[in-house]
């Protein structure tokens, strides 16, 4: 008998019964629960922006608004799809629509801007930095849930995976943020909102294979 | 529905393992490069489908029962995929040594994340990605291990008699280089047994070391490197 072979042996005594993971919809929708429940906590503690319905009521900042939110719904339901075993690649491309709307709405935006307020419309605000700040640290306690939950991902395909989870945890974040600040022009948002969802997500791709080898996956000895 | 201990997915392994050995020059199977392999891998992966699609169906149904805890039928899965993953293992890692471990670290694998395959799925598509990219990460690791390792040629220089002539060092440094190279392309486990036993002069008995930690266990890693070394360094000089 062979070293695989007393593996088998060995592996065959221990097998013990486990659940099936539960389909990337419902995985999703779960996940959506725990993020809409944090952010609607973050929005509550800061105090909802005055004039969110005249925000609301113009068309390239509704746009972006919706693009940002179905961007973080898709890159979570994708992160779902790619961290599992045998389901298709393909998956991660299914963001890429909303994000498309996304940056569509920012930049009807900022030529909105530019032809209300000129010149003004393409000034540098530092102090919209605090916006991205806002979206890192919302962003935390999103990423930590959904990476624990794909952590098997690890096994498959971790960058990947911790791309779509950045993606969708600072997509959501930013349209969370932009019920609380106000006061931006559409670049400063560009820059500032859509800058820190690209760094997060970017930075997540970059250490997401030893990200998930320090998350370690689920293991059923 | 199929039972476990049902054999009649070995004539297809069979045809795997013969299409495998066949499909590619053995002699090329290290300079592939890994898109090649996995182009290859996808082709191989559908003819096995079309040939076998009762494999994936009986994998299935033991996988649903061994979710269950059957042991039984786990144990029949586990023979039974043994060699479609080393077929997987030969296509990414070549004629190596590490085909034997890369194998058992998928079925480690395999045990481990038994909860993500859904048993509504196929499980062909399941496994060969366990098994594909645990073989990529290995690959990338002997490469990253291979770069690292260092040839210090003075060193090598002042082993030699001072009675050799210029000739006689030239070959004999050139030879330096092809066993320093054929060590580096050794599996870790064996390249540690091998400097234990015949570089450290330390006997099996009282050689520790982490990749194997019976004296059998680095009799066997030995037995198995100088195999290896011998297949990769050829015949030797002719008088």
């Amino acid at each position: 008998m062979n070293d695989t072979d007393l593996l088998i042996r060995h592996l065959s005594t221990r097998v013990r019964p486990v659940r099936p993971i539960a389909p990337p919809l419902r995985r999703t929708l779960a996940w959506l629960a725990v993020a809409t429940c944090i952010i609607a906590l973050v929005v509550a503690i800061e105090g909802v922006r005055a004039g969110i319905g005249d925000v609301f009521a113009s068309p390239p900042n509704l746009l972006e608004w919706i693009g940002s939110v179905m961007t973080g719904v898709l890159a979570a339901y994708a992160t779902f799809q790619v961290s599992v075993p045998g389901r298709p690649r393909a998956w991660a491309l299914l963001p890429v629509p909303a994000l498309l709307v996304w940056l569509t709405g920012l930049g009807w935006g900022c030529l909105h801007d530019a032809a209300r307020l000129g010149p003004a419309a393409l000034a540098f605000e530092a102090a919209s930095g605090e916006c991205a700040v806002a979206i890192a640290l919302t962003s935390l306690p999103l990423s930590a849930v959904l990476l624990l939950m794909v952590r098997h991902a690890g096994v498959v395909r971790p960058s990947l995976s911790a791309w779509l989870a950045a993606l969708g945890a600072a997509s959501l974040s930013a349209a969370g943020v932009t019920l609380i600040h106000s006061g931006e022009t559409a670049l400063m948002v560009l820059l500032w909102h859509a800058g820190a969802v690209a760094v997060m997500s970017l930075a997540c791709m970059a250490v997401g294979r030893p990200l998930f080898a320090w998350i370690g996956h689920a293991r059923h000895g | 529905m199929a039972q476990p201990g049902d054999r009649r997915g070995d004539a297809t392994f069979a045809r795997i393992d013969a299409h495998e050995g066949g499909g590619l020059p053995r002699t090329m199977a290290h300079v592939v490069t890994p898109e090649h392999r996995m182009g290859t891998l996808h082709s191989i992966a559908r003819d096995s489908a079309e040939t076998s699609a009762d494999d994936g169906l009986r994998w299935s149904g033991w996988m649903a029962r061994a979710q269950a805890g059957d042991a039984t039928a786990y144990q029949a899965l586990l023979q039974s995929i043994v060699p479609y993953v080393r077929a997987i293992a030969r296509r990414y890692l070549g004629a190596s040594s590490e085909i034997d471990d890369a194998v058992q670290e998928v079925l480690i694998l395999v045990h481990e994340i038994r909860h993500t395959y859904e048993p509504e799925r196929p499980f062909k598509p399941w496994l060969g990605t366990i098994a594909s990219r645990r073989c990529i990460d290995i690959a990338r690791k002997r490469s990253r291990h291979a770069r690292r390792e260092v040839f210090d040629e003075d060193a090598l220089a002042q082993l030699h008699d001072d009675g050799d002539t210029p000739e006689d060092l030239h070959r004999r440094r050139q030879d330096a280089q092809h066993v320093h190279r054929a060590l580096g392309r050794l599996a870790p486990r064996m390249r540690e047994a091998v400097r234990h036993v015949y570089f450290d002069e330390t006997p099996p008995d009282a050689a520790p070391h982490a990749g194997a930690s019976t004296p059998g266990a680095i009799k066997v890693a030995c037995h198995r490197a100088l195999k290896t070394l011998k297949a990769a360094l050829g015949p030797g000089p002719t008088p």
